[in-house]
């Protein structure tokens, strides 16, 4: 068994790169569903405003992308290098379902991908929207395989277990598992509340600066839109996970997200100091009988909550990022749906546009959806240990055996690579919002000059840059 | 069911090789074209089909996760140091050329980048082919090798400079088939210069492949040696082929031929190998998932599998001329730093 500082090795570069990962596609599955609709009103109106949405949200799209794919590779890889006991042990159930990941998904976006980034002029309109729903359709079957097999690690079922592996006895119950059905759409509702609320802030960017005005508040307004639509939803199915899900499967999971030690109290902790070693809380602020009634839903909130004294030290969670994990998206969640609310009210009274403390309450937020999102993997992921599956295969057990200069020089390189990479990209978004959507002629219909055929353009002389 | 998944692996495998191969050698030989504008001609035959084609080599990690868990358990571990170089360099290209396609003309940062990025990628491709040839130390299905394991006395090295001829080979043969005049009698002069230290690498590869490794080569029993012998043949039929029809029409025979050539290496390798899978010691038969995993899987590749073919297809046809469409066409006029409309296009 190897010793606990290497497997943190591990368990940092795996957390890393995954939160690195998460990052973009909360944002791209999202925006390509986004950039369906652009591109479907484009053709239903004819109104050049959403191809000039279509085309500046594409150039976006398309950075975010390409990084959320080799982010992923990483994943892929890592599992096993890293993992090797985890490799072996659940290879024959999550192996075919991250399989069927890369053959339905993958291939489906990165063959249409290619058309839609740069086939404009090239194919019809029809085939640039078909092109625009594949790779959107692509972004959710991704979603769900994912979730499909995290949640199996969650709450596996339909398996048994033959020499130390994980074999599987129905296929079913293997992907409909307990967890997923109800944290698929959760996970969907984030990220798709994440790629409006990012939306709506860079409209809320040329509405305050007073630039492409139709264009901004076009988008301002769809952004916005969707997010209030979706986030009461989120606030129920979120509710709802927690509730039938984690309490049900994981209840350490939920009991170190309450942060409580001692059984029996009542109170709604809003604020805690964990010491895990002496199993209390050195500090706690909280509110009095709302946590019964959150996690129990009794409003009379006397309903005791069990603490984390009830499970054996050494099957606890950590406290610490999952507690915090819970409140920073929970926190979120609800400062999303306030301004979402505030937003619907001044639309109703025609001022959202016009207030500017209001545009700015918008902009400064625009990263909050995703930062709820990787919280909100924070809480499933930490909650679960010291499991990496629920119940049957310790963290401990699982990783390859490596030497500890290997793990550091990767880690290292992660980070390094992940920083420029991050750095370049948000200098990219920056420099394209910068630039605006006027970099794009509204007048001119499907990218112009590339229509001419194919052979006039082998003759002529090329790269006219 | 073994012996499906092992084919649909190997048909993976060398999809991968084939064409993501080339597009990782266009890059290597970006770094060695001083024309900026075909330098982004150059770029644009690999942006779109690049995350296509490496999606080929997720299929095959996941397949072999899925079908082979427990080669997948012990190669990764055990090829640990090339492997992480492998993606820094696959994730550092994919994403430079994404930035220098967002933007007109070459872009030298990104573009430079790319080019490091496809060529420590090649590189370490062929490192891990060599390091895996060699043999990974398996005790009780975990790797028990040490860090360095996989240069099998800088045997690795080798096949690591072989592949990045190979690449620069097919990159050469797939850019004189897309581009035109001057350009493309350019790509036909790299793709003969090129043929000489390539065959010269191959060949010492090949020779000193029994020293290296530690697997049993096998070649007895008329089923070993005689697929063996015909794939040598085509292997050297078809680098002749890629060498005589450059410049000729139709211009995609040099490069198929560079494709019949690698699926004949990876045969032949097959002959001396099979049924080892991490060699030494991992067979395809002790490292198969279970049997309702692999009839799962063989009923999802057989049902999804041709439309992937067919639209990977559509997109290379699609794509089939080169010209940069949407990239030069979405540059307008800029003036005092900020774009202006322009009213008609």
């Amino acid at each position: 068994m190897a010793s606990t500082s290497f497997i943190d090795l591990s368990r940092l570069q795996f957390a890393t790169t995954a939160a690195f990962h998460m990052t973009f596609p909360a944002l791209t599955v999202g925006l390509s569903i986004f950039l369906v609709i652009c591109y479907a009103c484009y053709c239903k109106t004819d109104n050049p405003i959403y191809l000039q949405m279509f085309r500046f949200w594409r150039k976006i799209f398309a950075v975010g992308f390409a990084l959320g794919i080799v982010a992923g590779i990483v994943l892929t890889f890592e599992l096993g290098l890293n993992w090797g006991g985890y490799a072996r042990a659940v290879g024959p159930v999550l192996g075919p379902i991250i399989c069927l990941e890369a053959l339905t998904a993958f291939f489906l976006e990165a063959g249409f991908i290619g058309i839609l980034l740069y086939g404009e002029g090239r194919v019809s309109r029809k085939v640039t929207m078909v092109a625009a729903c594949l790779v959107a359709l692509g972004a959710l079957l991704s979603t769900t395989w994912i979730l499909a097999a995290n949640s199996w690690m969650q709450t596996p079922a339909g398996y048994k277990e033959v020499n130390g592996q994980f074999q599987v006895t129905s296929w079913y119950h293997a992907i409909f598992n307990p967890a997923f059905v109800w944290r698929f759409p959760h996970q969907l509702l984030a990220v798709l509340i994440s790629a409006s609320w990012f939306i709506a802030a860079i409209g809320a960017y040329y509405v305050l600066k007073h630039r492409a005005a139709e264009f901004a508040r076009k988008t301002m307004s769809m952004g916005l839109l969707g997010a209030s639509i979706l986030l009461p939803v989120q606030l129920y199915v979120g509710d709802s996970t927690a509730t039938y899900v984690s309490a049900v499967y994981e209840p350490a999971k939920v009991t170190a997200a309450e942060g409580n030690f001692a059984n029996g109290s009542t109170g709604w902790n809003v604020i805690v100091i964990p010491n895990q070693s002496k199993q209390r809380d050195d500090f706690k602020l909280s509110i009095p009988h709302a946590g019964s009634v959150f996690v129990f839903h009794n409003f009379s909130g006397t309903t005791p909550i069990a603490g984390l004294k009830s499970f054996p030290k050494s099957l606890q969670p950590p406290v610490w990022p999952t507690f915090y994990g819970f409140k920073i998206m929970i926190f979120a969640a609800w400062g999303m749906f306030s301004v979402a609310f505030i937003g619907l009210v001044m639309r109703l009274r025609r001022r959202m546009f016009s207030e500017r403390w209001f545009l700015r309450l918008v902009l400064w937020t625009m990263p909050v959806g995703v930062f709820a999102t990787i919280a909100g993997w924070v809480v499933s992921e930490s909650g679960r240990q010291p499991w990496l599956v629920y119940g049957k295969l310790l963290v401990a057990n699982s990783p390859s055996s490596l030497s500890t200069g290997e793990l550091i020089a990767s880690l290292a390189g992660f980070w390094i690579i992940y920083l420029v990479m991050f750095g370049a990209w948000v200098r990219h978004v920056a420099r394209q919002v910068r630039s605006g959507p006027e970099d794009v002629p509204p007048n001119s219909t499907d990218a112009a000059p590339a229509r001419s055929p194919r052979p006039v353009r082998a003759l002529m002389p090329l790269g006219s840059e | 069911m073994v012996f499906f998944w092992m084919v649909v692996l190997l048909l993976a495998l060398l999809v991968y090789v084939i064409m993501d191969g080339y597009d990782l050698g266009i890059g290597t030989l970006t770094l060695f074209e001083r024309d900026g504008r075909t330098r982004r001609r150059m770029l644009d035959v690999v942006g779109n089909v690049w995350d296509g084609n490496e999606s080929w080599l997720i299929l095959l990690a996941m397949g072999l996760w899925g079908g082979f868990p427990e080669a997948y358990a012990t190669a990764l571990p055990g090829l640990y140091l090339p492997l992480c170089l492998m993606i820094f360099a696959l994730i550092f290209r994919g994403f430079a050329i994404e930035m220098a396609l967002q933007r007109p003309g070459f872009d030298r940062v990104w573009g430079r980048m790319f080019g490091l990025g496809s060529l420590v990628a090649a590189f370490t491709q062929g490192v891990l082919f060599g390091g895996l040839l060699s043999g990974i130390t398996v005790t009780n299905q975990q790797f028990a090798g040490r860090t360095f394991d996989f240069l099998g006395h800088g045997y690795a090295l080798l096949t690591g400079c072989a592949t990045v001829l190979l690449y620069a080979w097919a990159g050469a043969a797939q850019l004189q088939a897309k581009l035109a005049g001057d350009e493309r009698r350019r790509a036909g002069r790299q793709v003969r210069r090129l043929t000489g230290p390539l065959v010269l690498a191959c060949a010492l590869s090949a020779s000193l492949l029994p020293i290296a490794t530690s697997a049993r080569l096998r070649l007895d029993g008329v089923d070993r040696w005689l697929p063996f012998a015909y794939c040598l043949l085509i292997a050297a039929a078809a680098f002749y082929t890629a060498w005589l029809w450059v410049g000729r029409t139709p211009r995609q025979v040099s490069f198929f031929a560079v494709a019949v050539a690698q699926t004949a290496g990876l045969l032949a390798l097959i002959c001396l190998y099979f049924p080892q899978l991490v060699p030494p010691s991992v067979t395809i038969y002790s490292a198969a998932a279970g049997r309702t995993t692999l009839v799962f899987l063989t009923v999802m590749i057989g049902i999804i599998g041709p439309g992937t073919v067919a639209y990977g297809m559509y997109a290379h046809w699609v794509f089939r001329s080169t010209p940069p469409a949407v990239s030069v066409a979405e540059t307008p006029p800029v003036a005092n730093g900020r774009a202006v409309f322009s009213p008609s296009n």
